[in-house]
């Protein structure tokens, strides 16, 4: 299990958003870090096929970033995305599990299933609009796992969550992470740190460090504001 | 697995959840209404006098009509209308203000109509015409000979048209029409009302995808790109079928509950004589509001496309209500036959009798085809173009900014 990330930029007009950026990811948690505009949204966006490259190559086991086969295998939780308001949690769940191509029976079941977990079951018959911020985090990542995706892709999957939620979060991410893999952006380094294996951290729309973070290290806090100062203040 | 008919389900769910939807249809069910029961309410004018109420003036003018109604127009009873029509005193202002149009002449009324529409005699023409059965079908050759003239048809069309004509029922035989005459009518405007529909509705079926930011779930998933995009069409396609088929339907009921289903079986030409086909009021009828279906279909694929183009719903709607307005006040003279041709026909101005009932023909495979026969198969082809065209466009959206 192999996502391939080899060479690849986005530029728009005289911005370069992502600059040829290689890393290949195995089975695993990977933390996404970065302040505003260093690119994380639209490295995310190009992995799940829905923004194209300007250059360079996606690929997961061998099939492109813009095949259906790669598509089925992919679970995406956007930063910032919309709902139907008049459907229920569990319309929009069961139309979600359309759309990935999971059949009736199994898509009734498996929203089921992922309703409990993200505790919305007492919900489900409910319409959307009756949800509230959280409520509708939670809904967004039981969608991004209907499809039981090898390729994980979270942008800022704890915001929202109260710290209770993002405790369950987090249990939910380091087992799914096990036989996956899981790529998720936060602000909130000590998410990293309690459930990445690698921390993946951006700049400029370049990548100026991958790979594990250990205490010897030191505090990755500290490592992150040294790297980012007084930018960060704006997130 | 195939699960596209899960995914129109809940695509058209989309439509119909919206409270605009239900909005735009009760305006459309309560102008039809209107438009058809209109004519039956208030009072009845001839100058600045009111002499009556239009529903007595309607039931007045019925009851003449139930005495003529199954009777063939043929000599002797063209000579009774004329002689009837001769009471009234040459030197009348108004002739329907006389005592004796009211006494002789009214309760021929429907024939002395029918006499003028198909030969297109004037009033005092038809006053000074001395009635002959085979002079009235002499002068609705001409008048149709006329007409092909002025629409520029070819020998080949005209030949069509001659051929037509020797199929339709003569002598006419009178028969109350009211319902048909006013579902006629009505088309334009019923028409008018599903495009605009339409347009409202739909406008925003594929811009608020990206507006509302659902558009990274959709197109990141298996079949977001592909099934999910037919689905979309084939739900905004129903929509519009159906919301027009409804409308045609609820048009059908108010105006035979009103006016009754009377000649179900008349000759279309006792209501509109400039037509050679050989159909009946009812299939005319028929294939008005069968075209007015085909048209809300083809009409529900160019919003959709305009809405996954333009982004925006208002800007579609401003688009496609352009368009609308366009072919209102716009026309090609009909010398420019081709391009008159092609803009009588395209679908925002279509919707009119004397376009779908159009006598200008189409050359297919060494046949002519009219108009309602034509058309609809145009439009399913353009349909699956413009299906077409907005796939690899609704496929190759970027997610971008934000």
């Amino acid at each position: 299990m192999e996502l391939v990330i080899d060479r690849v930029s986005k530029q728009y007009k005289n911005n370069i958003a992502v600059d040829r950026i290689s890393i290949k990811l195995l089975k695993g948690v990977y933390g996404l870090l970065g302040a505003n505009g260093a690119g994380k949204t639209t490295l995310m966006r190009m992995i799940c096929g829905i923004l194209k490259p300007t250059s360079g190559t996606i690929s997961f086991d061998g099939m492109d970033v813009g095949e259906e086969n790669y598509r089925s295998v992919l679970g995406y939780l956007p930063q910032d995305f919309g709902y139907y308001p008049e459907f229920t949690g569990m319309d929009f769940l069961l139309y979600m599990a359309a759309l990935k191509g999971i059949g009736k029976a199994q898509a009734k079941r498996k929203s089921d299933e992922l309703l409990q977990l993200v505790s919305l079951q007492d919900v489900a018959k409910k319409k959307i609009r009756t949800y509230s911020g959280g409520m509708k985090q939670r809904l967004g990542i039981a969608q991004a796992l209907l499809n039981q995706p090898k390729i994980l892709i979270l942008d800022e999957p704890t915001a929202g969550l109260d710290p209770k939620e993002r405790v369950r979060f987090r249990n939910l991410i380091e087992d799914w992470g096990k036989e996956n893999i899981i790529l998720l952006s936060t602000h909130i380094v000590s998410d990293i740190e309690h459930i990445a294996d690698d921390v993946l951290m951006m700049k400029d729309g370049q990548l100026i460090y991958s790979g594990r973070w250990d205490a010897a290290k030191g505090n990755l806090e500290d490592f992150y504001l040294a790297q980012f100062g007084e930018e960060d203040d704006d997130e | 697995m195939n699960n596209l008919g899960v995914l129109y389900r809940y695509e058209l769910k989309k439509i119909l959840m919206r409270k605009i939807v239900y909005a735009t249809l009760a305006i459309c069910f309560i102008a039809t209404a209107i438009l058809l029961i209109g004519e039956l309410i208030g009072p009845y004018y001839i100058g600045n006098e009111k002499v009556d109420t239009q529903y007595h003036m309607f039931l007045t003018d019925r009851n003449y009509q139930k005495m003529l109604d199954g009777k063939e127009i043929d000599q002797a009873l063209l000579e009774e209308t004329i002689a009837a029509y001769g009471m009234i005193p040459i030197t009348a202002e108004k002739y329907s203000a006389t005592e004796e149009y009211q006494k002789y002449a009214r309760p021929y009324s429907a024939i002395f109509n029918f006499v003028r529409d198909t030969t297109h005699m004037t009033l005092s023409e038809v006053l000074q015409w001395t009635p002959s059965l085979d002079d009235l079908y002499a002068q609705r050759q001409s008048m149709l000979e006329n007409q092909w003239i002025s629409e520029n048809l070819s020998e080949g069309e005209k030949a069509f048209w001659r051929q037509k004509e020797a199929g339709v029922k003569t002598p006419f035989v009178y028969q109350i029409t009211d319902s048909y005459y006013m579902l006629f009518r009505a088309v334009t405007t019923i028409g008018l009302l599903v495009l605009m529909a339409v347009s409202i509705c739909l406008s925003g079926f594929f811009a608020e995808e990206h507006t509302k930011r659902t558009d990274q779930l959709i197109l990141c998933s298996k079949h977001g790109k592909g099934m999910a995009y037919w689905a979309k069409i084939l739900a905004g396609i129903s929509f519009a079928g159906g919301i027009s088929l409804l409308l045609s339907i609820f048009a059908v009921l108010v105006s035979v509950g009103i006016y009754g289903t009377d000649g179900f079986d008349a000759m279309f030409q006792l209501i509109f004589a400039e037509y050679s086909y050989p159909i009946t009021a009812c299939q005319a009828v028929l294939i008005l509001y069968g075209c007015v279906i085909a048209t809300s279909v083809i009409f529900s694929t160019f919003v959709m496309l305009l809405s996954e183009i333009l982004h925006s719903s208002i800007a579609t709607l401003a688009v496609t209500f352009g368009m609308l307005i366009l072919s209102m006040i716009c026309s090609i003279p009909s010398q420019y036959r081709v391009l008159a041709q092609i803009w009588d026909w395209l679908p925002s101005g279509f919707l009119t009798p004397w376009n779908i009932f159009d006598i200008r023909l189409v050359s297919a495979f060494g046949h002519y085809l009219t108009a309602w026969q034509a058309v609809p198969v145009i439009y399913i082809f353009a349909g699956m173009v413009i299906a077409a065209v907005g796939k690899p466009i609704y496929r190759h959206f970027q997610v971008t900014g934000r």
